[in-house]
């Protein structure tokens, strides 16, 4: 098992340089200037911003003090020297001319994770609750209902539950407020935004993987009780609560574990639609952002950041089925 | 499909629940309960890009600076006039190519004296402006010096400093090109070099025109001429110090500069002029990052508030900054402005009651409908012109007769009535302003009969199509007339191109076709020329004076976007910017317009409004052009009501 997870540790090394590099030339050969405007620049303040950020120089070389930087490399032109430390450095924002790609996630990435895991933890207790239920009654009234609420959550798009849901708590029966949120607790990069604040946006964001997790909980458990080993628990004289939760859930969950562990990756690092309605000051808002503007190195910054948080989550759900599948084992 | 069929009905149903929740509820739109103390909460459209105001560019970001620093001048909080800011007074000689300006503290300041707070009382009392902006404050004495947030006084060394920074190619300033009127800008900022003659001493200069001759290092390269002089002289680079300005005194600063320039003081409230701190700027270098001295706890303000809080994409605190020279006008304590860069959003924070003020323009185009009646929703005339480029160097729009045909088959009007937020028909480039001349018409002789070719009249544009070449739209080789029309992807300017569209297709009989491109590939098509008929733009004045949009198209502008150029033009509009009577530079650059309209390199389409809400207890602001409403001048009335309002109506 811990040879398994080194050699996976391993090859997402690679794997992030990879995904890296192929993204950097996709951004470096992007039509248009990261500092183009409305107002064209004059030539030669475009020089010297070009000149400032290293785009004068030939794209290779771009690239190289990129990788550089990436695994900790900085040079320094005083000096003349390379110095080592043990994290990537991304840069400075093109658009954000004061600041640095490492400051803007840790500033951006906390709010973006209480407000994924929040989601995160409502789908599944929500999901998992009604999937299991309907499983249980196929056919039943109970059944119907939830998995037709259930193809609602999943053919409402967030752009317009978003909007339903503010229109309906916030500007008619004045429950939340519609947008921003307020902190209930701050420390340092860490801040928890007060429950008021982050009910609308999390259930939002919850509600399509509500839908998908009660789904596939369902069929995955139909399918569980359908089994011959479900047949001899029962034969065995088991109750019902501990044929289910004991025996069918841990079968019935394995489509559940492989979706939500790249769906958690998604959640936490940031979610474009739902920041922007809500005014959430998360990572999402800031990679529509870096694309629009072919802000470089912030786009290559939270592009890292996306490919390893799905590799490790992955590995995760790995992890998860070996512990929950007894048949599995990574040897 | 049962329950999509149910979606589509939730959704029906809410929409419908939206617009009744707007049009009830009153006279206003959402809550209107006051704070109970002087702070504002105010909508930013976007999270600053930097609060540096070398370096910024945008909208946004002005109204952050504007309340922490300030210039030599600052406007008028409705004419948009030069007001004392850092400076009290200022000098010119006679043919405008130098300044003078005399700052806080000055012992005897010379030359004209900036209208202050007392003016705009006098200007209240004398019934020019619906607001008392002095609030019963007298301004401060002249002779009093200005200081810093962190108490130093601000003097003309931060100017001399700034200024050198601004133009310093280092600084990577977006705008340094607004300070190029000033002697050596330019030639430092591109980084270029002077040839000085050993035998001399002196820089050595062009006989025909008597200038010294400069050029960059990669002109030398590719210039044999110039690699000769090169090789003759000690090559010697501009550098930030040789700006021409100077510190006469602690307290009075002046400036050279390299052509007479009548509307140089006219800039001075723009934020690329503003003195920023030595001290925090180099107390953050040494720190190891000098970009952070924009950060709460390193900066230090010269304006009205200072910043005790930046919370990226989530709010930026301001608070009143005692040191500043007029405290006691400022009524508020605190300001949070928050970036909401959804225009939806944005509305419902207001309506909730979340926000009491807004930048302009910063809510959905269908929501004005619905808010046309609200008492809190304002419009006013904008400073910006919305108009179609067209591509002269591409035929056959390079013949002028066919552009004139397609301003004529244009109907303004219905493009202004199809947006609906009191949009102005254009007939120029120009926005109306005061003692400025707007050209309406202009009666061109073609073949023998006389057009008005800015006014609308699709008979008249027909004909002249027709003497383009393409009579009923139908070119000499049989095919119909081709028109593109260029804009960035945006659903309202989608909208107004659909309207065009429609207009010249049925008026030209042509072919119009629409092309939309991402923003930052439809400005490299624009540059580049790559478009065939015409392209979307508009552009936001920089300061209040014609020259800001009529110097889009002179030879060597990187705006331009049309391909035009005109070396009369060029000349015409050089000789109305070294007039020194305003109101003869008013009429030249008129006359300039006029001619720039006769070679017609674009379609006017409409001149701008701002539209915003505010809430009714925010008082100390007037509309204007710029949308410039001065932090400073903002209080929040606490004991407002309903009531109190109806009240204060009847009595006026």
């Amino acid at each position: 098992m811990i040879r398994f997870v080194l050699r996976r540790l391993l090859i997402m090394v690679p794997l992030v340089l990879l995904v890296l590099t192929i993204t950097f030339f996709m951004v470096s050969l992007a039509p248009g200037s990261p500092f183009s405007k409305e107002r064209k620049l004059p030539p030669e303040i475009e020089a010297n911003l070009n000149a400032k950020y290293g785009f004068d120089q030939s794209r290779w070389k771009q690239y190289t003090s990129f990788m550089g930087r990436i695994l900790g490399f900085t040079y320094d032109t005083e000096s003349k020297s390379y110095s080592w430390r043990p994290y990537p450095d991304f840069g400075d924002s093109t658009k954000y001319r004061d600041r640095r790609v490492n400051d803007i996630i840790l500033e951006a990435l906390p709010v973006s994770i209480v407000l994924g895991l929040t989601a995160y933890l409502i789908a599944l207790a929500l999901g998992l609750t009604t999937g299991v239920l309907s499983s249980l009654k196929p056919n039943s009234l109970l059944d119907y209902t939830t998995m037709s609420s259930a193809m609602m959550g999943v053919s409402i798009p967030n752009f317009v539950l978003g909007p339903l849901l503010v229109i309906i708590f916030s500007l008619t029966l004045y429950w939340f407020p519609p947008a921003r949120m307020e902190w209930a607790f701050e420390w340092g990069y860490v801040r928890i935004p007060t429950l008021k604040t982050l009910v609308l946006p999390a259930l939002t964001l919850a509600a399509l993987y509500v839908a998908y997790i009660a789904r596939m909980t369902r069929s995955g458990m139909l399918e569980t009780l359908r089994q011959d080993y479900i047949r001899t628990a029962r034969a065995k004289g088991l109750s019902e609560r501990r044929v289910v939760l004991g025996h069918a859930l841990r079968g019935g969950l394995l489509p559940v574990v492989s979706f939500t562990g790249p769906a958690l990756a998604f959640l936490i690092s940031g979610t474009i639609v739902v920041e922007t309605i809500f005014s959430v000051p998360g990572l999402g808002r800031y990679f529509i952002d870096a694309a629009n503007n072919r802000d470089h190195f912030l786009l290559l910054g939270i592009t890292a950041f996306v490919a390893v948080s799905l590799m490790i989550f992955n590995l995760l759900v790995d992890i998860a089925y070996a512990w929950i599948d007894p048949r599995i084992r990574y040897e | 499909m049962r329950f999509k069929r149910k979606a589509a009905l939730a959704v029906v149903l809410v929409s419908a629940m939206f617009v009744t929740a707007c049009s009830t509820g009153g006279q206003y739109f959402g809550k209107t309960t006051p704070p109970d103390h002087q702070r504002l909460v105010y909508q930013n459209a976007a999270e600053p890009e930097t609060i540096d105001p070398a370096k910024s560019t945008g909208v946004p970001e002005s109204h952050i600076q504007d309340a922490l620093f300030e210039g030599l001048t600052k406007y008028h909080p409705k004419t948009l006039d030069p007001m004392a800011a850092l400076a009290t007074h200022y000098e010119t000689n006679a043919d405008n190519t130098k300044f003078t300006f005399y700052l806080r503290g000055h012992a005897s300041p010379r030359g004209i004296k900036l209208p202050n707070t007392d003016t705009l009382r006098e200007e209240y009392e004398a019934g020019k402006l619906e607001e008392n902006f002095s609030r019963g404050r007298a301004a401060p004495p002249d002779n009093v010096a200005a200081r810093w947030s962190d108490g130093t006084t601000i003097t003309a060394q931060d100017f001399v400093y700034s200024w050198q920074r601004v133009v310093d190619p280092e600084t990577t300033a977006d705008y340094a090109s607004l300070l190029y009127y000033v002697k050596n800008a330019e030639e430092i900022n591109s980084g270029k070099v002077r040839f000085r003659d050993p035998a001399t001493g002196r820089f050595r200069t062009d006989p025909a025109t008597n200038q010294e001759i400069t050029a960059t290092e990669k002109e030398i390269k590719e210039d044999q001429k110039l690699a000769q002089l090169a090789a003759a002289s000690e090559i010697v680079k501009f550098k930030p110090e040789d700006l021409a300005v100077r510190a006469i005194d602690d307290f009075a600063f002046q400036v050279d500069m390299r052509a007479p320039t009548a509307f140089f003081v006219k800039m001075q409230s723009h934020h690329i002029f503003y003195p920023v701190p030595r001290q925090a700027i180099e107390a953050a270098r040494n720190a190891g990052l000098e970009s952070n001295w924009t950060r709460p706890g390193n900066i230090v303000a010269s304006g009205a508030f200072t910043m005790s809080e930046w919370r990226p994409y989530d709010k930026i605190v301001l608070v009143k900054n005692p040191y500043y020279y007029e405290a006691d006008l400022v009524a508020l304590d605190e300001i949070t402005v928050l970036p909401i860069n959804d225009n939806t959003t944005s509305a419902n924070i207001y309506k909730a009651g979340a926000a009491d003020a807004m930048s302009a323009n910063a809510i959905p185009q269908p929501f004005i409908q619905v808010l046309r009646d609200k008492a809190d929703f304002h419009i006013s005339p904008a400073f910006t012109s919305y108009f179609y480029l067209i591509n002269t160097k591409k035929p056959p729009f390079d013949n002028i007769i066919l552009r004139y045909a397609l301003n004529m088959a244009t109907d303004k009007k219905a493009i202004t009535d199809f947006l609906g937020a009191g949009q102005i028909p254009a007939t120029n480039l120009v926005p109306p302003m005061e003692g400025y001349d707007t050209p309406r018409s202009m009666n061109i002789e073609i073949g023998g009969k006389t057009y008005d070719v800015l006014s609308y009249n699709p008979e008249a544009a027909r004909e002249l199509l027709s003497r383009a070449g393409f009579p009923n739209g139908v070119g000499r080789d049989g095919r119909r007339l081709e028109v593109e029309i260029l804009f960035n992807t945006l659903e309202a300017h989608k909208l107004i191109a659909e309207v065009v569209q429609q207009q010249w297709r049925r008026e030209l009989n042509v072919n119009v076709s629409l092309v939309n491109q991402e923003w930052k590939v439809y400005l490299e098509t624009l540059d580049n020329l790559h478009y065939n008929g015409v392209a979307r733009r508009a552009w936001n004045g920089d300061y209040v004076d014609a020259n800001t949009f009529l110097d889009l198209f002179v030879t060597g502008s990187v705006n331009n976007g049309s391909g035009w150029t005109d070396p009369k033009y060029d000349a015409m509009l050089k000789e109305a910017n070294s007039t020194t009577d305003p109101a003869l530079r008013m009429k030249r650059l008129a006359e300039c317009e006029t001619y720039l309209l006769r070679g017609m390199p674009f379609v006017p389409l409409y001149i701008y409004t701002w539209f915003s809400l505010r809430k009714p207890y925010v008082r100390g602001t007037v509309p204007n052009i710029l949308d410039q409403h001065p932090f400073k001048y903002i209080w929040i009335d606490t004991s407002w009501t309903p009531e109190s309002e109806q009240k204060q109506i009847a009595a006026r």
